[in-house]
């Protein structure tokens, strides 16, 4: 190999592992994980690793959204724990109710965000941090606290569990939504103004975006898709407890952290946060496999993770 | 009409002591009103409010929310945002407590303990300055990482030390009926209110947060006032940690000082600190502490189902957000 022809394959490596270091890191994950555990390679390890990440998952790619318009969401745990809820108390109803209840609580939740956030002028952070004791406290005061049951249509009872080609039903949904995400904010004029308004959002308004009905957009997408996440739980579970979800919402921001979006908005992409979520399960599983490590261990190496990735991401964009 | 007129303006006169009106006070001192209706409603409604057991229990509970809503206030001025202090709390209270299970001297453990919470406030900082993190990244990180570590560094689910010297350090009292708390929080309200308002320091952090590129090219070290900031707040969550574990006589660092994190950044907004940073607002974020957690104690005391405290904090804090929110502007 020349010189040249050497600079330029670092070049191109270096260009790679700066636009997928996700995907990289998932890998290496991956591979040392089989080589540690002999479980960890196989369909019960794998599948159940990707129904457990479609939910958090879900709740990952909303706060993609979020976070490209410099946002952040930290009601989503609780919006999941309250949508759960609300779906097992309609449990009763015809299934497409069941379908829909969740969701549009949850796209409720997002709008109260958005609202606040764009038309009011609260900050982001605090708003959402009002926003999250609200959902919470809605979920405790409607259960008491108690964990409340719901008897689901068969169906569904078996949609939760079912496999198709093997792989888990939540998994294939998890998957699409990721897929139609990308889409969106690849391929639409709604999603080029997402990044727009996370870039630069004085640009944007004077570009003729209506900034704030983007930015209120995005909130009502993110908490739609927890409302999504909602209702899958407590399709499994069959009911549901105010304590659901809780911290979902750091886990789901180390997600689009670790997936390369940056929390400044303007730059970032939902395959980074599908390899993002897709670590953090694997870390964890790895430590529950493990045997010997306490749980906290996940804490631990979750928080040196995103370090290492923070400090990368600085030095290649440097 | 004339002696109406006259009498107006020497109304006002009376009112513009020290070159302010009484409006502006008001509307500079929104978390002011807000804590005396509080206080109105709460004496109205609430039996035993004003009895001194009831306001003892409310000053002590108020301690951490307050020490770190001090600290917080300091980081928030300079534009930043910590959501670490409650995990430092846990790492710091776990360091002492676990250094104190083995044998070691109160004091010493104390110190160590302090020592540990100002390297996480210095961490923070020296990654937010140095490196040019954001500072919610960097204490995201803190946030995850730590709780970990304050479980590693603790060992064992929960260490208990009941009856221990350490534990009669929480219960002190000042002349069997002033709590430690409250001297430890006058001194730290005292302090901090002096750094900002009477020292140089101040200064330049009200100057960094109000405009970061102007601070530096007037030859402000900005570096050193970011670690500074963050080193405080470090430094107040770990006090807060190491009081409170003396106080409940455990430590289980999973929990421990959990969303403590929001309570304080609440406590601050509610006090008037504004999130574009540049004015910090140390008597407001005082207020903002005990009004986050009369919630709480109005609805214990009321009988109340606990269920409706998270709902009702969440209900007064998004009241006075959009009370508050002009002022940003």
């Amino acid at each position: 190999m020349t010189k040249k022809a050497k600079s330029r394959f670092v070049k191109g490596l270096k260009k790679f592992m700066k636009s997928q270091s996700s995907l990289v890191g998932f890998v290496v994950l991956v591979i040392i994980a089989s080589f540690l555990h002999d479980k960890f390679f196989t369909v019960l390890n794998l599948t159940n690793m990707l129904r457990q990440a479609s939910m958090i998952g879900l709740v990952a790619i909303g706060m993609t959204f979020v976070i490209l318009t410099g946002g952040i969401d930290l009601s989503v745990g609780a919006t999941v724990a309250l949508t759960a809820m609300v779906a097992t108390l309609s449990a009763e109803m015809p299934i497409i109710i069941i379908l829909i209840v969740p969701l549009a609580a949850g796209a409720l939740i997002g709008l109260l965000n958005g609202v606040m956030i764009s038309r009011l002028n609260v900050q982001a952070f605090i708003a959402t941090l009002s926003v999250m004791l609200l959902a919470r406290g809605l979920a405790f005061v409607i259960s008491d606290a108690e964990s409340v049951k719901g008897v689901f249509p068969d169906v569904m009872k078996q949609g939760a569990r079912a496999n198709f080609l093997g792989i888990p039903l939540y998994g294939i949904v998890f998957a699409v939504v990721v897929l139609i995400a990308m889409l969106v904010l690849g391929y639409t004029g709604f999603g080029k103004k997402v990044y727009a308004v996370g870039g630069n959002e004085e640009a944007a308004k004077m570009m003729g975006i209506k900034t704030k009905t983007i930015t209120t957009l995005v909130y009502v997408i993110c908490g739609m898709l927890s409302g999504f996440a909602g209702l899958l739980i407590s399709l499994r579970m069959g009911s549901a407890l105010a304590y659901t979800a809780q911290g979902w919402e750091l886990t789901a921001i180390a997600s689009v952290v670790i997936g390369g979006t940056l929390l400044t908005g303007g730059v970032g992409k939902v395959s980074g946060t599908f390899f993002g979520v897709m670590i953090l399960q694997i870390i964890a599983n790895s430590i529950n496999l493990q045997g010997t490590l306490e749980y906290w261990y996940v804490w631990f190496v979750t928080g040196i993770l995103l370090l290492i990735v923070i400090l990368f991401q600085k030095r290649i964009s440097h | 009409m004339n002696k109406k007129a006259s009498l107006k303006n020497n109304a006002e006169s009376a009112n513009r002591l020290n070159g302010f009106t009484f409006k502006e006070f008001i509307k500079n001192n929104r978390a002011l009103v807000f804590l005396v209706l509080f206080i109105i409603v709460n004496t109205a409604v609430t039996p035993n409010f004003f009895q001194l057991g009831t306001l003892r229990n409310l000053l002590l509970q108020t301690f951490p929310v307050l020490v770190l809503a001090l600290g917080m206030t300091l980081v928030i001025t300079t534009k930043g945002i910590d959501v670490s202090v409650g995990a430092v709390m846990a790492i710091a209270a776990s360091t002492t407590t676990r250094l104190y299970d083995m044998g070691m001297g109160l004091v010493w453990c104390i110190l160590i303990g302090i020592l540990v919470s100002v390297l996480c406030g210095f961490f923070n900082g020296f990654m937010v300055a140095k490196f040019g993190i954001q500072p919610i990244i960097v204490t995201l990180i803190l946030m995850i990482g730590g709780r970990g570590l304050a479980q590693i560094i603790l060992g064992e689910l929960t260490i208990s030390f009941y009856g221990t010297p350490y534990a009669e350090m929480g219960t002190y009292k000042f002349f069997n009926a002033i709590p430690v708390q409250v001297i430890i929080m006058l001194a730290l309200v005292l302090g901090i209110y002096f750094i900002v308002n009477r020292m140089t320091i101040g200064r330049y952090i009200e100057a960094v947060g109000d405009n970061n590129s102007a601070a530096r090219l007037s030859g402000l070290n900005v570096s050193a006032v970011l670690i500074f900031v963050y080193i405080m707040c470090g430094l107040m969550a770990g006090i807060a940690g190491i009081m409170e574990a003396a106080r409940i006589n455990s430590v289980n660092a999973g929990r421990f000082g959990e969303l403590m994190e929001l309570d304080s950044i609440a406590a601050t907004a509610i006090g008037g600190t504004s999130f574009a940073g540049g004015r910090a607002k140390i008597i407001g974020s005082v207020m903002g502490a005990f009004i986050v957690q009369m919630i709480t104690v109005t609805v214990n005391m009321n009988g109340i189902s606990y269920n409706y405290s998270l709902l009702l904090k969440a209900l007064v804090i998004i009241l006075i957000l959009l009370v508050q929110r002009e002022r940003g502007k």
